[in-house]
C-alpha cells in the first residue's frame, strides 16, 4: 500500500464505525464533495444508513475497485449482489441515494423494474404488498382515464 | 411484510418508472392514491411502434393509416397527462401519414415545452412515404430564446424520414454544446452542412445517410470519433445534375 493511502471513518446511524480507504469511499459523491469541501474532521456520519446495510454497500464498494477484476467477473457478482429480500433492496437503494453513488443506485432500481416487468396491477400489489386504498369507483375511473393501458 | 416499494423517495420511483414502458408504467397508476400520478413524471417516453408494422403496411398507406390510428389515442393520452419537466429520452418511431401530421405536431410542441430533452429521435421510417413527407418546423425551435430552449442539452438527437433543412441542422449544431451523436436520414431538405469546432465540441459520432441534396458537407476542427456517410446505389433517385 502507498504511503499516500487516506482512510476515513465513517459512522452509521447505529453507532457503529467502518475505516476505509478513501479512494473507495470517493465512489459515493456525497462522501466526495465532504472530502473535497474539506468537511471532513476525524468520523464522516451517516445517520440515513446503519450497519447491515454499510456492510454490503462495502462489500460491492470494494468488489467494484478490485484491480485486474473481469467484466464477466463483476457481472456475476452483481447479479448475485442484487438478489436479496424486497427489505434489503429497498435499504440499499435508499442508501445508495442517499450517498449518492449512481451506478449502484440505478443497478439496484434496475433489480426493482425487473421485478415490476410482466406484472398486472394486482400482481404486484402482491408482490410488493402496497395496499390498495381506491374505492371500486375510484380505481374504475382511473382504469378509465387511461383505458388503452389496461386493455 | 410492509409495503416498502412505496416507501421510496418519489423521484427513485419516477426513475423505476421510467425504465418500464409507458403501458407498464401508466397501469401503475392503478396500484394506490400514492401511485396515482407518480407515471406522469417519467423522464422517458418511447413511443416505438415500429413492432406493429408489418412489410404490407409499409407500402400501403390505407393499412398504415389504420395502425397508426390505433396508437394515436394512447399518444394524444400520455401527452395529456403528462406533468414533468425533464426528459432523459423521447421518441416517437412513427409511420408517415397526411393524417398524422397532427399528432407529431403535438409530440415536437410538447416536447418544446419542457425544460430539458437530453435523447431526441423522430423517426418516420415506418412507412414508404415518396411523395408526402414531414417536414421538420423550423418555427418550432427558432420561436424560443435559445438559451431557454429544451434542445439545449441536447446530447443524442437523430432525425429519420424527416425534412430537416439547413436552419434546422444549423441550429441545432449551433446551440446545442453537449451534443454528443447526430444522425440524419433521408432528409430531402438537407443541402449544406458544416459543422466547424470549436461547435459541437462533445460530438463523437456523426451519420448521414441518404440525404440525396447534399452538395456541401465541412466538417473542420472536431473531435469526431466516428463519421458515416451513407449512399446506397440502389435507392438513389434521379435527380437534378450532380453539382461540379
Amino acid at each position: 500500500m502507498s504511503s499516500s493511502t487516506k482512510f476515513l471513518t465513517l459512522k452509521t446511524c447505529d453507532d457503529k464505525k467502518f475505516v476505509l480507504d478513501e479512494a473507495i469511499a470517493v465512489r459515493s459523491q456525497t462522501i466526495k464533495n465532504m472530502v473535497e469541501d474539506d468537511c471532513v474532521s476525524n468520523v464522516i456520519p451517516l445517520p440515513n444508513v446503519d450497519s447491515k446495510t454499510m456492510t454490503k454497500v462495502i462489500e460491492y464498494w470494494k468488489k467494484h475497485s478490485e484491480e485486474g477484476i473481469s467484466k464477466d467477473m463483476l457481472m456475476d457478482f452483481d447479479k448475485a449482489f442484487v438478489k436479496v429480500h424486497h427489505s434489503i433492496l429497498h435499504a440499499l437503494i435508499l442508501a445508495a441515494n442517499f450517498l449518492n453513488d449512481k451506478e449502484m443506485l440505478d443497478m439496484m432500481c434496475q433489480e426493482v423494474v425487473d421485478r415490476i416487468k410482466g406484472k398486472t396491477p394486482e400482481e404486484i400489489r402482491k408482490e410488493f404488498d402496497i395496499k390498495n386504498d381506491f374505492t371500486p369507483e375510484e380505481e374504475e375511473e382511473i382504469r378509465k382515464e387511461n383505458a388503452w393501458a389496461f386493455e | 411484510m410492509e409495503d416498502r416499494l412505496s416507501q421510496l423517495p418519489d423521484e427513485v420511483i419516477v426513475s423505476i418508472l421510467s425504465q418500464l414502458t409507458i403501458r407498464e408504467a401508466v397501469q401503475t397508476s392503478s396500484l394506490s392514491t400514492q401511485w396515482h400520478y407518480l407515471w406522469m413524471y417519467v423522464t422517458r417516453l418511447n413511443f416505438d411502434i415500429s413492432r406493429f408494422i408489418t412489410w404490407k403496411m409499409f407500402y400501403y398507406p390505407r393499412l398504415c393509416r389504420k395502425e397508426g390510428m390505433k396508437h394515436i389515442n394512447l399518444i394524444n393520452n400520455v401527452l395529456d397527462f403528462h406533468k414533468g419537466a425533464h426528459f432523459e429520452e423521447f421518441t416517437l418511431s412513427f409511420p408517415f401519414h397526411k393524417h398524422f401530421k397532427r399528432v407529431i405536431n403535438k409530440c415536437l410542441n410538447f416536447v418544446s415545452s419542457k425544460k430539458k430533452v437530453e435523447i431526441f429521435q423522430l423517426d418516420l421510417s415506418l412507412s414508404k412515404n415518396v411523395h408526402r413527407r414531414y417536414t421538420f418546423p423550423f418555427k418550432l425551435i427558432s420561436s424560443h430564446r435559445s438559451n431557454l430552449s429544451p434542445f439545449v442539452s441536447l446530447k443524442v438527437l437523430a432525425f429519420n424520414n424527416v425534412d430537416v433543412d439547413n436552419r434546422v441542422v444549423n441550429f441545432f449544431i449551433f446551440n446545442c454544446p453537449l451534443l454528443e451523436k447526430l444522425s440524419i436520414h433521408e432528409s430531402r431538405l438537407l443541402t449544406h452542412l458544416e459543422i466547424v469546432g470549436p461547435l459541437c465540441f462533445n460530438l463523437k459520432d456523426l451519420e448521414i445517410g441518404h440525404c440525396y441534396d447534399l452538395d456541401f458537407i465541412k466538417i473542420h476542427n472536431v473531435n469526431l470519433v466516428s463519421f458515416k456517410y451513407i449512399v446506397s446505389r440502389l435507392e438513389l433517385p434521379p435527380r437534378r445534375g450532380y453539382g461540379t
